[in-house]
């Protein structure tokens, strides 16, 4: 136990821990409970058996006496203020904060810093004039998106922050907001961060953009012109534990009425002119009637309930079994071989795993383009001393940090896959306990996958062998091995092949099943997962149940009061292929 | 998996990203660059340049590039306080004449032979048998002095010299190796302990508790780190010792290694001391040559960049690692989590030269070695038994102050140590009796000295050399010099005191406060 203030609360933490649990307010500035500590404002100076130390970074010592408010540490939190007020002009919370010590910028000759803006950046403004080197935005940066764009530069009253010369905009920074987060003094601050969006409704929801599922509070302001003001990263249990990326950060922008459809439009004479809700659907049903035949493509970031009523109008009232999603091309393989490898067309792992995993394996993927989220986790991973291979031909920002980098010609997944696996039976480093408990055809597997070593494949696949058989030491001496693979395995021609080949490396790897192990497919839309589980797909009922199956149809045409089709559907390739490719150039 | 390999195990996680993702870049590189970033920078790389070199982030190279102050030699006038009272600005205005445009050190080490200056790395000092306009005289047009590499004047008050003890054997004739035959690491430990060591630079842990604790935290990994970092002005024991008896310190490190079961040790000597950097250089080849360094444990040699703070234990290790030397919020302490979050321990050089005399023999080690500069007649190293009243080692060693002078004050420790008016000179040289002390050194000011410019010294002092990383220490030391009035002063020391992160800010107020003590109003005068 440890006593603040004349209360006792338990020790083990940090003094801050304590004073808060004790209800003793203690001021801080560079603290962020994200983050680890720095100790730079030393705001949150406190007395601990008569020694002057910072709350946010000394161990509550079991035993100790803590004070948080004397005259003399009133004193000093003003003087502190005072100097500060001396060296910068802080806003926001930081400018409250000092205000509250009594502190009012007179007591020392002004002594600023080169007051150096940069609003060159299209979601991050800099105004360091403001800047109180608190180093959150530093810190957040790196421990949050592992992306090092932030440094403070120069010395002593000289420091300043700043990101390697230039303008900001030409930095490293991926505008995913974490530091604007984190800016106690508006130094850094957005368009959307803007003190006169303060007073909004919150509505959490779940981000549409990419397949990792963040969890968002959208900011919107009330009254007449209600649009959205900004969105925030949101609860920290959630996939993003309150992080964002650019796009769902900053993509919301698209919503306002400039960008966007506000009304039906119907083409009439060759033009599209504006109509009502009952004009349009009079004349789309009009269309459908009259046409031929009529097939259904949905959008992977509908709802799950979207997706359902759009096949549902597909076989109940189209009468056709051609409804399908761009998304079931791209996961389709990993849909087979996952269903075929572990009984379930679906991930064996969450992202909460990958912390706890020693070696990652990412394979055609980049999930700092398609992903952010992702990435900035797995980046992390990396970072506390995970092994991480990337396989990839492409040297994405993931491969800069990995271990191995196998940076294989397009489409040779197979041999080499196969490569690795040979390499991790040959030197005999795969988990005998497992695959005997849970894994069959290990007979036939094991003689077939040494003839593809390493060595036979490296023309193929452009890979010197020895870098093939690095990754496999690496990846077998791990005790929780972690797999996630993106459309760079499932959009090739053996891409099915290619996702069996990696729910391989997980089994002799030991890796399913476990916590900290896994395999799991990046879908590309927040949806993709939904899509198929709702039944968009030309094969597949809602629930996974086959087209074929009667049973399937005839319990479903009692529910909907409407006869099922019986003949299979067709694959909308004409339709989505341009699709794919677009989605594909850009997000993986 | 039949087989998992402990040793495989990577090393813990250094606690700051920056360290992790440089971790990370040395460990994917298939030949990792030798040496660090900050030698890349003394070797003229440009910050784009390292960051190709190092993987490091570009904001990180130029934040690492722009913190330190001596990455070009060029022409350099100390600023030390044994030079800013022994004609520092006859000599910068003299060099001025010359056609050079000085820039600033702090401090070269030569206090006993000031003031000093260097170009390039050649040091050049004023001899003691010289005044300083004589000596300024004596150069020709165009002409540079004639004094190079005065060796510091050396003498033990001690009946049995040990940190001296090779540096004032007469011709040099003790053999270079011979503090190499080193028991086992427990019984090294045991005999430490038997000497009831303590780290030299004045941190008060007993140096056999550090070293069990840096040998008992569980880690793949060990290092030994020898502190040149020697930036105070005043202090220049570790030069002469790393110039004249390098060997001492590698044998001292190598018992510190099997001590505690380090590979790898670190020997960081500042920008500053380019003569030492050469004779440490020479001394590890020389034991890598005989096979005493190279197998179970090398050396390498870490060459700062000039930051005072890096002789800070944390901001050292930073240093050495390639990063910003600034110091870090403890804990933990560098012997559970040091270099690239490895169990580390730190000791200054005048520690690890002592260490082989102290396992071979085994009892207490009751000497300190002192610098001795300023207002005495003979300045130099003195060896001293702890204890011993300033005024004796300023009499008997120094044979008091210059004639037709009297003494009025000493500082000692350094700007960051105390000051002692001569009226307190009766103060024994201890850590107990004399708290500020640290390592000693002592710089003796005679009555032509004000107390208000040793104030405007020891501000600058501070201002210059403050890293920046906390707000008390950064935004208070500028305000230091402007302070009004004795009230202002004390609020401003007592914040800098109360809040500051690190040693450096929490020892700045120290040496005011006894100006203040001690000459009152003169500080404002």
């Amino acid at each position: 136990m440890i006593t603040i203030d004349g209360r006792s609360v338990p020790a083990g933490g940090t003094v801050l821990d304590a004073c808060r649990a004790a209800g003793s307010p203690v001021p801080t500035l560079c603290h962020d409970p994200r983050l680890s500590a720095g100790g730079h404002c030393r705001a949150c100076l406190v007395q601990m058996d008569g020694e002057w130390v910072a709350a946010c970074h000394t161990p509550a010592r079991d035993g100790a006496t803590v004070r948080t408010d004397t005259p003399e540490l009133r004193a000093y939190r003003r003087d502190l203020g005072e100097l500060m007020l001396a060296e910068t002009a802080p806003a926001g919370m930081a400018r409250e904060q000092i205000a509250r010590w009594g502190a009012e910028g007179a007591r020392y000759p002004r002594r600023p810093r080169e007051a150096v803006r940069d609003h060159t950046h299209a979601h991050v403004r800099l105004d360091l004039d403001r800047c109180i080197l608190c180093r959150r935005c530093v810190r957040a940066c790196e421990e949050i998106q592992g992306r090092f764009a932030l440094a403070v530069e120069g010395r002593g009253a000289a420091s300043r922050l700043a990101w390697g010369g230039g303008a900001f905009a030409d930095g490293a920074c991926v505008a995913c907001g974490a530091c604007l987060t984190a800016c106690p003094s508006e130094a850094l601050t957005s368009h959307d961060t803007a003190p006169h969006f303060r007073d909004v409704r919150v509505t959490r929801t779940t981000c549409a953009e990419c397949a990792v599922g963040c969890q968002v509070d959208v900011h919107v302001t009330d009254g007449p012109d209600e649009r959205v003001a900004h969105v925030e990263g949101a609860a920290l249990d959630a996939p993003n534990r309150g992080h964002l990326c650019a796009r769902g950060r900053f993509a919301h922008h698209a919503t306002s009425p400039a960008e966007r459809l506000t009304q039906p439009l119907v083409r009439r004479n060759g033009a599209l002119e504006p109509a009502s809700w009952d004009e349009a659907i009079v004349a789309a049903s009009e269309g459908l009637r009259a046409a031929k035949g009529a097939a259904a493509v949905a959008s992977a970031r509908a709802t799950g309930e979207e997706l359902y009523l759009l096949q549902k109008f597909a076989r109940g009232v189209l009468g056709t079994n051609d409804v399908d999603t761009g998304s079931r091309a791209s996961h389709a393989p990993s849909d087979v071989a996952l269903r075929e490898a572990f009984g379930h067309a679906a991930a064996t792992t969450s992202f909460d795993d990958l912390e706890h995993a020693d070696a990652l394996v990412v394979t055609g993927a980049d999930p700092d383009g398609a992903h952010p989220v992702l990435a900035a986790r797995l980046r992390q991973a990396a970072l506390a001393g995970a092994a991480l291979i990337v396989i990839d031909p492409r040297r994405t920002p993931l491969a800069e940090l990995a271990d191995v980098h196998l940076a294989l010609r397009p489409g040779a997944n197979v041999p080499l896959l196969n490569s690795l696996a040979c390499a991790l039976i040959e030197e005999d480093l795969v988990d005998h306990a497992f695959l005997e408990a849970h894994a069959a055809g290990w007979e036939t597997f094991a003689p077939f996958v040494r003839l593809h070593t390493p060595e036979r494949w490296q023309d193929t696949t452009g890979v010197p062998a020895a870098q093939v058989r690095r990754a496999a030491r690496l990846l077998g001496r791990a005790k929780r091995p972690w797999f996630a693979h993106g459309l760079g395995v499932t959009e090739h021609r053996q891409g099915t092949d290619a996702v069996r080949l990696i729910a391989n490396l997980a089994c002799l790897t030991g890796a399913v099943g476990r916590a900290g192990t896994g395999v799991l497919p990046l879908r590309l839309e927040c949806n993709a997962q939904g899509a198929l589980d709702a039944g968009c797909e030309p094969g597949r009922l809602p629930g996974g149940h086959a087209v074929s199956d009667a049973v399937a149809r005839s319990h479903l045409a009692a529910l909907w009061g409407r006869p099922l089709p019986e003949a299979a559907g067709r694959a909308l390739e004409p339709c989505w292929r341009p699709h794919a490719r677009a989605s594909s150039a850009r997000c993986s | 998996m039949s087989e998992r390999l402990e040793s495989d195990v990577p090393r813990p996680a250094p606690p700051v990203p920056e360290a992790r993702l440089r971790e990370r870049m040395r460990r994917r590189a298939p030949e990792p660059p030798a040496g660090n970033a900050l030698a890349d920078f003394a070797a003229g790389l440009a910050p784009e340049d390292v960051v190709v070199r190092r993987g490091l982030p570009t904001a990180a190279a130029h934040a690492v590039r722009s913190f330190y102050h001596q990455l070009e030699p060029g022409l350099r006038v100390c600023d030390g306080t044994a030079c800013r009272f022994g004609g520092r600005e006859l000599l910068r205005a003299k060099l001025e004449s010359h056609g050079g445009e000085p820039m600033h050190v702090r401090c070269l080490g030569h206090c006993h032979a000031a003031p000093a200056f260097r170009q390039g790395n050649t040091v050049y000092a004023k001899p003691a048998d010289i005044e300083v306009g004589a000596w300024l005289d004596l150069w020709g047009e165009g002409v540079h002095p004639v004094a190079d590499l005065v060796p510091p004047a050396r003498t033990s008050l001690a009946a049995e010299p040990v940190v001296l003890r090779h540096v004032l054997a007469p011709q040099r004739t003790a053999p270079r190796f011979e503090d190499w035959e080193l028991p086992a690491g427990d019984a090294v430990l045991d005999a430490i302990e038997r000497a009831q060591l303590r780290g030299r630079g004045g941190a008060s842990m007993a140096t056999h508790e550090k070293w069990r604790i840096a040998r008992d935290t569980p880690a793949a990994e060990r290092f030994v780190v020898a502190n040149a970092g020697e930036g105070d002005p005043g202090s220049f024991v570790g030069r002469l010792l790393l110039e004249e008896d390098p060997h001492a310190v590698l044998a001292g490190m190598l018992a510190c290694a099997r001590a505690i079961g380090a590979r790898r040790g670190f020997l960081y000597v500042r920008a500053e001391y380019p003569l030492a950097q050469r004779s440490a250089r020479r001394a590890i080849e020389d034991a890598r040559e005989e096979g005493l360094l190279g197998g179970h444990f090398d050396v390498e040699l870490v060459i700062g960049a000039g930051a005072y703070v890096c002789g800070e234990e944390t901001a050292l290790l930073a240093a050495i690692e390639g990063r910003r030397g600034e110091p870090r919020r403890r804990p933990p302490e560098p012997m559970e989590s040091g270099l690239w979050g490895a169990p580390t321990v730190v000791q200054n050089v005048e520690t690890f030269a002592v260490v082989p005399w102290a396992v071979r023999h085994g009892r207490p080690h009751g000497t300190k070695a002192v610098s001795l500069s300023g207002a005495v007649q003979r300045t130099g190293v003195v060896e001293t038994p702890v204890g011993t009243p300033i005024e004796r080692v300023l009499r008997e060693a120094g044979g008091g102050p210059p004639p037709g002078r009297e003494w009025k004050m000493a500082v000692i420790g350094g700007p960051l140590g105390t000051v002692v008016p001569a009226s307190r000179f009766d103060t024994p040289l201890a850590w107990d009796a004399l708290p500020g002390m640290g390592h000693g050194g002592i710089v003796v000011l005679d009555d032509t000295v004000s107390a208000r410019d040793v104030a405007m010294h020891l501000f600058a002092f501070a201002a210059a050399e403050s890293c920046g990383s906390c707000t008390p220490c950064r935004a208070g030391v500028t305000q230091l010099a402007l302070a009004r009035d004795r009230a202002a002063l004390e609020r401003l020391l007592d914040t800098i005191h109360m809040g500051s992160l690190c040693s450096f800010g929490r020892s700045v107020p120290r040496p005011l406060r006894d100006l203040l003590r001690h000459f009152g109003d003169e500080v404002f005068a």
